[in-house]
């Protein structure tokens, strides 16, 4: 059995492997195909790969001009060499994983066809994009569309159905784009299609990645329009509804350059590609956002499905493979097996706070690496000087990674995760202060005392500092705040109160714990695939993975102790504007509101917290004496 | 016992009080045969070493070294090449081989300068000589709006400067008090400057106040005037009809007060205007385009029948000059330290009129000096006024008495100084 894959295409958020076998009579088939870029993986086992039975395809005249551009995949049928072997073609249609979006069509993807025992067919393959009238011109589109209708994305699933045709935008009657503003993962498009109100169409990114459907585009009268249309003759339709407005996700500057329009012919018989269109678009956040809120109404008022569709994509980074390049200052990584506490501090918008990271160089010992993240190019410069002219100061291996672009902060931690070699994690903040490293140290050590002792794993949180030494942080609790909708926040109990005043458990279960300075294993932090980046922009994804990782049975434990500084939020003003940062906290929300639902409803009671303290065992006890000499020692 | 005097300057390339007061330590030091070597190393721009490296020496004098270290942030002064400084620190302790440094300013070196010298086993004295490592304002304590400062705190130093947050300050606050834990023995010429540090969390007992050295050119001249006021030489004529002589020495910048000594002038009537004079010694080179530089100018304009323009003066001078006064006026805005005017208007046996706060209220001699409210030039015209209607003038005899300790103190002050550079009591 000779198996390869000649091509991989997505359409619309569809993942497409064309597989092809030189079977001999009753020899099975490969196990299954993986797909994987920056791990991120696409699985499928054979049995649910489907065939593409003999329709010839009408090879396509050379060099004819065709939509899907150069790195067209090829699509032909079976071919019959000989009697006993026979070529088929398969496809693996993966038709409803959202990672897809995430695949950088910058980076080859790693492809294996696991045969029985070893592997069929290893390599790489770029990502490329699907050739539209060969689409027409095959089953290819009928198989797709089965797949989609089984995975219930009905609305693709009858548009591929359809009989396909590509044709020059001058073929779809008048129509204007007013405005197309990039901004986030999305392009904000306002224009008019003559008679939209009685005519099927979507939008499609000119890559063919993402496709708005008619459902998701809002509809507007324009009494302007249809006078110009009167008067040009040109009306089919009574309403005078051809004003559209939508949010388009797309996954780069590049796929939003140009669009298709889509229409479906009455019968729904035909789908017929107009296009490409320029879209011309300019970047501009404020203006989106305006756009957005100008149409589709001010975020706090949409349910969350409106929300998801025409905010997120506006307020979220990009998506696509995350890469940073990486450096090493300072001794190696130890080699005789020693174990290490890895900490993470990724850097956005203030270089000013890599004072705090010389500090940590001088209060660490040896039991302690720092990987440090760039997630933002602009301080990049200001951050390696700093590193590099004092390379001698540098005493705790330190790795210095450089992210490609801006991926937002649950993202660079994880990236952070993915370049450190400790057994346990401290995810820090830059903007921690670190005065005693102590705490860290006993954190470490508890962590690690549960792995050993095969008790169930810990996360654990500080209590943090302002520095006029009020609490910034002693556990996070979700009370409901009529500031947002009644929604549950992540709350601070006690911010701002004097540290001094606090008299409760050194050590006491929370619902969960800030990131700004968490520790965790290693191996939790994997199994919980890190933070989630639903959440964007560095808001809710630690409350978020602190009930995750209670729901898979860990506990959540506050450390009291003096000498941690949280200089809270001197990164945050940077992101935007204060109501874009709004916006995105809301969102956030309304998200991890829907998740926890249940547990949220469970933590909040009747409205009043439930503190929970655990009796604390005579070892502990000690430590507790210790942690307030230490506190005694720093109000001296 | 080998020694470094570090500066932040040489006071041949910029007078400073700071700089003054370091090169006048190692002169003596020079004297003392107990002090095997002793270097003086200042900090100077580039252009002023003369050659391509970082290292010169002052009018090739071999234990009088220029160095030209790479810059530094101005926020945390912390070196912005950490990597270069520590290799200069290296090569000068590896040359020099002291036990001992004594550093005077980190501004222009970096803050590390006290970890590089301590790692390296050398013991580190350090004489504060304003509220640099406390108040980001140049060191002034005097917030932005201008109005006197008395205590730091992040938040408010937030205040004064809105684009920085408290969590900076804090950051900034625990960087220098991290460094600074390097220093063995603090030194702080006045009370006053001590207290300040402890407040912000220097442990008292690690500063030992001492005054300043004067300069021994400064220090001659006045034995000298002494010797001929002991011989009768200078005639000291009562005569209260006699045009009385304010004055103001020093530089002429909107921390010093010259301002408010010219406003006083000005609101004096005609009939005393007649009877007294004002005589500035000091140019006005740097401030000459801000609006203080031109308010200055103004009040001159105005004053030019009682004000004389002295210009700048030689400080081996100063002991005459300041003879030829009848009072000397030291109007400062901001706390000062323990202004080296006040010291040579001692050595030259002269009288003080001052401003009531900080290092200045605390060096005065009660029986002889006056004080007036700081920044009311309304209170010193009121002063003047009493000064000239009444002939008020304090008894020379007090007057020589004082300067004749003050000849004498240097030896304590450096003796003080001794016993701290040989004090190994402090461990980290």
């Amino acid at each position: 059995m000779i198996a390869r894959v000649d091509g991989i295409f997505e359409f619309c958020a569809v993942l497409v492997a064309l597989i092809r076998v030189e079977q001999q009579r009753n020899t099975p088939l490969p196990e299954r195909i993986d797909i994987s870029q920056d791990g991120l993986l696409f699985s499928m086992p054979s049995a649910d790969w489907m065939e593409v039975v003999a329709t010839p395809a009408p090879a396509p005249a050379k060099g004819a001009k065709t939509a899907g551009k150069k790195q067209a995949t090829k699509l032909r049928a079976r071919d019959v060499e000989s009697p006993q072997k026979t070529l088929r073609t398969y496809l693996a249609v993966f038709a409803n994983s959202p990672a897809t979006a995430q695949l950088s069509r910058k980076q080859p993807l790693q492809v294996l066809l696991q045969g029985r025992g070893d592997a069929a067919f290893q390599g790489t393959l770029p990502l490329t994009q699907i050739d539209l009238p060969q689409l027409a011109a095959s089953n290819v589109a009928g198989l797709i569309s089965a797949a989609c209708r089984k995975a219930g994305r009905e609305e693709l699933a009858t548009l591929l159905g359809a009989s396909i045709q590509v044709k020059p935008a001058s073929a779809f009657g008048p129509f204007y784009l007013d405005r197309t503003v990039m901004s986030g993962s999305a392009v904000v498009l306002e224009g008019w299609i003559a008679n939209l109100s009685e005519r099927a169409i979507h939008l499609v990114s000119g890559d063919l990645r993402s496709c708005v459907f008619r459902s998701s585009i809002a509809i507007k009268p324009r009494r302007d329009v249809h006078e110009h249309l009167r008067k040009a003759d040109a009306l089919t339709a009574a309403s005078n509804e051809h004003g559209f407005f939508a949010v388009a996700p797309v996954a780069d500057e590049e796929s939003a350059r140009e669009i298709y329009f889509l229409e479906i012919s009455g019968n729904g018989a035909t789908a017929t590609f107009y296009g490409p269109v320029q879209t011309n678009f300019e970047r501009n956040e404020t203006e989106a956002l305006n756009m957005v809120r100008n149409n589709a109404g001010d975020i706090q008022a949409l349910p969350k499905e409106d929300i998801d569709r025409f905010y997120r994509p506006v307020l979220s980074v990009p998506k696509a493979a995350a890469q940073a390049r990486k450096f090493h200052f300072g001794p190696a990584l130890p080699s005789d097996g020693r174990r290490l506490a890895s900490i993470i501090i990724p850097f956005y918008g203030d270089a000013f706070f890599l004072n705090c990271v010389h500090h940590l160089q001088r209060v660490l010992d040896d039991s302690f690496e720092l990987v440090i993240v760039v997630d933002d190019p602009r301080i990049w410069p200001e951050i390696y000087t700093g590193l590099t002219s004092r390379s001698t100061s540098i005493t705790i291996p330190t790795t210095l990674l450089q992210n490609v672009e801006n991926y937002g902060y649950g993202r660079a931690n994880n990236l952070g995760f993915m370049a450190a070699s400790g057994d346990v994690l401290f995810l820090m903040n830059s903007d921690i202060m670190v005065m005693d490293a102590a705490p860290l140290k006993r954190a470490a050590e508890t962590i690690r005392e549960r792995a050993s002792n095969g008790e169930p794993e810990v996360v654990v949180g500080f209590s943090l500092l302002y520095e006029d030494d009020t609490i910034q942080h002693m556990g996070m609790s979700f009370p409901k705040s009529s500031l947002v909708g009644n929604l549950h926040l992540a709350d601070h109990p006690m911010k701002g109160l004097p540290f001094s005043l606090y008299d409760g458990d050194l050590v006491r279960q929370v619902p969960a714990v800030t990131a700004a300075l968490l520790g965790i294993s290693s191996p939790l932090f994997g199994k919980l695939g890190g933070f989630d980046t639903v959440y964007e922009r560095g808001d809710f994804e630690d409350a978020d993975l602190c009930l995750r990782a209670a729901a898979m049975g860990a506990d959540i434990e506050l450390h009291v102790s003096a000498g941690l500084y949280h200089l809270e939020r001197q990164s945050i003003p940077n992101m935007g504007s204060q109501d874009l940062r709004g916006m995105v906290t809301y969102m956030n929300c309304v998200e991890f509101n829907e998740r926890w639902a249940n547990r949220l409803a469970e933590t909040a009671g009747s409205g009043r917290q439930r503190r929970v303290h655990r009796i604390v065992p005579a070892q502990q006890k000690a430590r507790r004496g210790a942690a307030l000499g230490s506190k005694v020692k720093a109000k001296g | 016992m080998r020694m470094i005097v570090l500066a932040h300057g040489h006071p041949e390339l910029g007078a400073g009080g700071a700089e003054r007061a370091a090169y006048s330590l190692f002169q003596r030091m020079k004297q003392d045969p107990a002090i095997e070597q002793v270097v003086f190393v200042a900090r100077a721009e580039h252009s002023a070493i003369g050659h391509s490296a970082y290292f010169g020496s002052f009018r090739g004098r071999r234990d009088e070294i220029l160095i030209s270290p790479p810059p530094v942030d101005g926020f945390t002064f912390q070196s912005l090449s950490y990597d270069v400084l520590k290799q200069l620190v290296t090569e000068l302790i590896d040359t020099i081989k002291p036990d001992v440094v004594h550093i005077h300013h980190f501004v222009f070196w970096g803050i590390e300068i006290f970890e590089l010298f301590r790692k390296a086993g050398v013991r580190v004295v350090f004489t504060f000589h304003e509220y640099a490592a406390i108040c980001t304002n140049f060191g002034q304590m005097i917030k932005v709006d201008g109005r006197l400062c008395y205590a730091a705190s992040p938040a408010e130093c937030g205040l004064c400067f809105p684009t920085v947050s408290a969590g900076k300050f804090f950051v900034r606050n625990t960087i220098l008090k991290s460094f600074l834990d390097n220093v063995d023995r603090f030194v702080s010429p006045s009370e006053f400057l001590k207290r300040r540090y402890v407040e912000w969390g220097i442990p008292g007992e690690r500063i030992d106040v001492i005054e300043n050295l004067l300069d021994e050119q400064v220090m001659r001249r006045g034995h000298d005037r002494m010797a001929s006021v002991s011989q009768g030489l200078l005639d000291d004529i009562d005569d209260s009809e006699k045009t009385l002589v304010f004055g103001y020495f020093g530089q002429i910048n909107p921390f010093k007060g010259i301002d408010i000594l010219l406003q006083a002038a000005s609101m004096l009537p005609e009939e005393l205007l007649s009877r007294i004079e004002i005589r500035i010694h000091g140019e006005n080179k740097h401030f000459t385009e801000t609006e203080f530089g031109k308010r200055v100018d103004e009040l001159l304009v105005e004053m030019k029948g009682v004000v004389r323009q002295m210009g700048s003066y030689r400080n081996e001078d100063v002991s005459d000059l300041m003879s030829a006064c009848d009072w000397i006026v030291v109007p400062s805005i901001w706390w000062e330290n323990s202004p080296v005017v006040i010291q040579e208007a001692r050595m030259a046996g002269r009288p003080l009129i001052c401003s009531n706060i900080g290092g200045m209220a605390e060096k005065i001699d009660k029986e002889v000096d006056l004080l007036f409210p700081a920044r009311s030039p309304g209170a010193l015209a009121e002063l003047i006024r009493k000064l000239v209607s009444r002939s008020i003038r304090p008894a020379q005899s007090r007057l020589d008495a004082l300067a004749l300790a003050r000849a004498k103190a240097d030896e304590e002050h450096f003796s003080h100084h001794r016993t701290i550079y040989e004090d190994r009591s402090h461990k980290m």
